[in-house]
């Protein structure tokens, strides 16, 4: 479904990924990993259509988003993606539940129904009594929550994470992707998480490895 | 001390973000500064030199002028000078966390803004000055001018970049953590609506001619609390807008622009304060500047100096070839009427019982002439005496009408120089264009004045005027000189317009629309600013609506929606509460004039298309392209 092929990309004369080969099938659940600065948040920005690689091509599903214009990568992440990130990116001005709508909106879905299934989402992740606070006024744990249900909410074919447990206690992390593995498996989305955490690869099915921007099949032998 | 100073210069050049905004103040200092200068001279060659007003009502005039322009440059010059508050602010804590003492730290803040804003503030004045010079204007500001906007602009850039910001920053913290931005109070309406209703309550009450001193009284508190009212109700307003955006409408861009407005951040609102009591004084004093307009004597100044000038001579018996032959040869004179003029006596009132003996004074001219020197009159009956006057009401209107006889003599004294001739006056009323139901022919034959028209042939007459003096009317183009040209001449005007007037009350309406241009267009490059430094504060904003997926767009017309609906509408409200307070003081005499509905009307174009055109700057750069540094600064 989703495809790297032979993706390369510098920042300038720094060598972030050199020729990267990944097939992610539908409802897979992948984890990135490798060591820090080692190209993880590259090849994901790219993956999420941020990013256009330098070399070589990224396909979703027989569509090659490297040939598609800013605003197409935009309307596909919107209709097809959930991003998360480390620090879950919601929009500070919103509540809570306004962010988890924001998608369903942008497609066209309303107001009422965006909400309905917004508070569903929040409810199934146990943050819907501050469903209308703001983002400031929550706690880390509450927002990333929050930032998991916007990244499904639309029911999306692939969420990709980066660290999203990264600014999280243990207890924290381990219940935030126990929901979002879980929530995923249910809706059949695939899944990508980039972590440090060996814990959190583990809830997960497959294990890439990254080394200074390329594969390392050996270390994903050894844990596959 | 020194140490500090260096700091502080360092500081201001030393990143390219710094740079950015160094450059800001730079402009922002040099642009308000022109502008003030600028001003300054042309209220002082335009309103100061008329002779019109005491040196002391001048002074005072100009004060208010240059006032009126110092605010909204005040207000620029202080909101460039808190771009990005909380990030220098930051920094400058973190100065202290290394040891500064809260002195020495605002020794640095200080050096950093004031050292710009004093270079910008010199260039500004030198390029002005030499721009004056340059040109060759009258229009260069005197060196107490520049000597106080020098001294004054850099010393409020640094007052405003100094002042702690630690409670707003506290207070921004508190905002940010409630889920629901706190309501402004509504009480901020109440002295708007107080004004308003005072202002309505006047109006009524002023259906009569007589204006009493509560009424006056009304009127003043009505206006002082209106234009107070307009300040205060800035919040209000723009939460009020928020809701009704978040109520009405159920898009996405409405949720993200409505929103927004709820945090009404203090930077912007204060912007839009400014430029709405700004738009509001303008409107206000163009209305009373109206009530100078509707005055004869500038009416006739005016059409003087914008249609054609018209001047008459009086000129002695046999004198008059010679007179029209010079003044012929003037330059600009196109025409030139000769009429002599009588003077002379009615009695008003009964037959048999004489109430009063009035003075008048007679034209001597068929009708045929009578058009030619004046088109528009009608109802000149040939071969009869006719009256010029309004005095004389006539009888269909309920008057007693023209008096039967009139004696004239020649000359100008009270008493006959020789002996009077009596003639009869007809029924007969020559009308014009000039106001009130008895459309008054004054205007028409102006700069003369006579209630009667006295044909040549009339039995008498004739030999009155062969001794009599004639006026001679000069008709000229537009201009102001010809009143000089004929006193070279030795020929010397009879009746003068006041051009001082003129120049006096042209000069106020040239200084508003000038002050209105300013206050509008500093006013939006303050707003401007204000909102582009606010949206690169939220970068982090955009970063996260475009990792879902949002599409460019709709981010860039909720910014502009954001920006515009305060703005334009804030500049409608203001425009027209300006306009209704003016009207309400029109209201308090007679003939005072109609508010400049279309000079307004205009205005209010020009603010609402220049609110959207802003609005559309401030959106350059949101919609851009997400960059994977944005997320990663995060
Ligand atoms: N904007 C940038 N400009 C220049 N170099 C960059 C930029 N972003 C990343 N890099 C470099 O690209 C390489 C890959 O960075 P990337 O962020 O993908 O690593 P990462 O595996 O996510 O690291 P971490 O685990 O620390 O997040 C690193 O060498 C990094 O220094
Ligand atoms: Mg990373």
């Amino acid at each position: 479904m989703l495809e790297a092929l032979g993706i390369g990309l510098s920042y300038g004369a720094t060598p972030a990924l050199r020729r990267i080969d990944l097939t992610l099938a539908a409802g897979s659940r992948t984890a990135l990993m490798g060591p820090s600065g080692s190209g993880k948040s590259s090849l994901l920005h790219c993956l999420a259509g941020i990013l256009v690689p330098d070399r070589g091509r990224v396909m979703f599903d027989g569509q090659d988003l490297t040939g598609l214009s800013d605003r197409e990568r935009s309307a596909l992440r919107l209709r097809h993606m959930g991003v998360v990130f480390q620090f879950g990116d919601l929009v500070p001005e919103l509540t809570l539940i306004e962010n988890v709508m924001l998608p369903l909106q942008l497609l066209g879905v309303k107001r009422a129904a965006a909400r309905a299934s917004a508070r569903d989402l929040l409810g199934e992740l146990g943050v819907a009594d501050v469903a209308d606070s703001r983002t400031g006024a929550v706690s880390g744990g509450q927002a990333q929550r929050a930032a998991v249900a916007r990244a499904l909410v639309h029911e999306p074919r692939v969420v990709l994470a980066d660290e999203p447990t990264g600014s999280l206690d243990t207890v924290n992390a381990e219940a935030v992707l126990d929901a979002m593995v879980a929530l995923s498996t249910r809706m059949g989305v695939a899944l990508v998480v980039v972590t440090h955490d060996n814990l959190v690869a583990s809830h997960l099915d497959d294990l890439v490895v990254l080394r200074d921007g390329m594969l390392d099949l050996s270390a994903r032998e050894a844990v596959g | 001390m020194i140490a500090a100073v260096a700091l502080g210069v360092r500081l201001a050049w030393g990143s390219p973000g710094r740079r950015v905004r160094s450059l800001s103040v730079l402009a922002a200092s040099a642009v308000g500064t022109s502008v003030l200068l600028a001003v300054w001279a042309i209220a002082t060659s335009r309103v100061g030199s008329t002779g019109a007003f005491s040196d002391q009502e001048v002074g005072r005039l100009i004060a208010g002028v240059v006032a009126a322009v110092a605010l909204p440059v005040v207000v620029l010059a202080a909101t460039v000078g808190r771009l990005s508050a909380q990030l220098r602010d930051r920094q400058l804590a973190n100065l202290r966390l290394l040891g500064l003492s809260a002195a020495q730290t605002r020794t640095v803040a200080a050096a950093e803004a004031g050292l710009v804003a004093v270079v910008g503030t010199a260039l500004g004045a030198a390029l002005t000055v030499a721009l004056a010079w340059v040109r060759g204007t009258d229009l260069v500001p005197s060196p107490a001018a520049c000597a106080a906007v020098i001294l004054g602009l850099p010393a409020v850039t640094v007052a405003v970049a100094v002042l702690p910001q630690r409670l707003d920053l506290r207070r921004a913290l508190d905002r940010a953590r409630k889920s629901d931005v706190r309501r402004p109070s509504p009480w901020r309406a109440a002295p708007l609506g107080v004004g308003l209703v005072l202002c309505l309550l006047a109006r009524r009450a002023n259906n009569d001619f007589m204006i009493t001193g509560s009424e006056v009284a009304t009127v003043f508190a009505g206006l002082a609390l209106v234009s107070l009212g307009i300040i205060l109700v800035v919040p209000v307003f723009v939460r009020l807008l928020a809701d009704l955006l978040a109520r009405g409408f159920s898009g996405p861009t409405a949720m993200v622009a409505a929103r927004r407005l709820q945090a009404q951040p203090a930077a912007t609102t204060r912007v839009i304060a400014a430029l709405m009591v700004g738009l509001f004084l303008l409107v206000g004093a163009r209305s009373v500047v109206v009530a100078f307009e509707e005055t004869p004597q500038y009416a006739a100044a005016a059409d003087h100096i914008e249609n054609g000038q018209r001047a008459a001579v009086t000129v002695p018996a046999g004198g008059l070839d010679a007179a029209r032959r010079d003044v012929l040869a003037l330059p600009g004179v196109r025409d030139t009427f000769a009429f002599p003029v009588l003077t002379g006596e009615v009695t008003l009132g009964a037959p048999g019982d004489p109430v009063e003996r009035v003075p008048v004074a007679a034209l001597v001219a068929g009708c045929d002439e009578l058009r030619r020197f004046a088109p528009a009159v009608d109802g000149c009956v040939d071969g009869v005496v006719s009256s010029l006057t309004p005095r004389w009401v006539p009888r269909e209107l309920g008057g007693t009408g023209a008096p039967d006889t009139a004696a004239l003599w020649s000359g100008t004294a009270d008493a006959p120089a020789a002996g009077a001739v009596e003639v009869p006056i007809s029924e007969a009323r020559i009308t014009g264009t000039g106001e009130g139901s008895l459309d008054e022919p004054t205007w028409d034959i102006r700069p003369l004045w006579a209630d009667l028209l006295v044909p040549p042939g009339t039995p008498g007459v004739e030999s009155l005027t062969t001794r009599a003096d004639t006026t001679l009317v000069v008709v000229a183009g537009p201009g102001r000189d010809l009143y000089q040209q004929l006193d070279a001449l030795g020929l010397t005007a009879t009746t003068r317009e006041d051009i001082e007037y003129y120049d006096f009350v042209a000069g106020m309406r040239t200084v508003i629309w000038t002050l209105a241009a300013v206050v509008l267009s500093i006013g939006l490059l303050t707003f401007a600013v204000a909102a582009g430094d606010r949206a690169v504060a939220r970068r982090r904003e955009l970063t996260s609506l475009l990792l879902v997926g949002t599409p460019p767009t709709l981010l860039r017309r909720a910014q502009w929606l954001e920006a515009a609906l305060p703005t334009a509408l804030g500049c409608v409200a203001a425009i027209v509460s300006g306009l209704f307070a003016g009207s309400t003081y029109l209201q308090l005499g007679s003939d005072m004039g109609d508010p400049p509905w279309q000079q307004s009307a205009l205005l209010l174009g020009i603010a609402v298309l220049a609110s959207a055109a802003v609005a559309g700057v401030t959106v350059i750069g949101v919609g851009s392209r997400l960059k994977a540094e944005h997320i990663r600064a995060e």
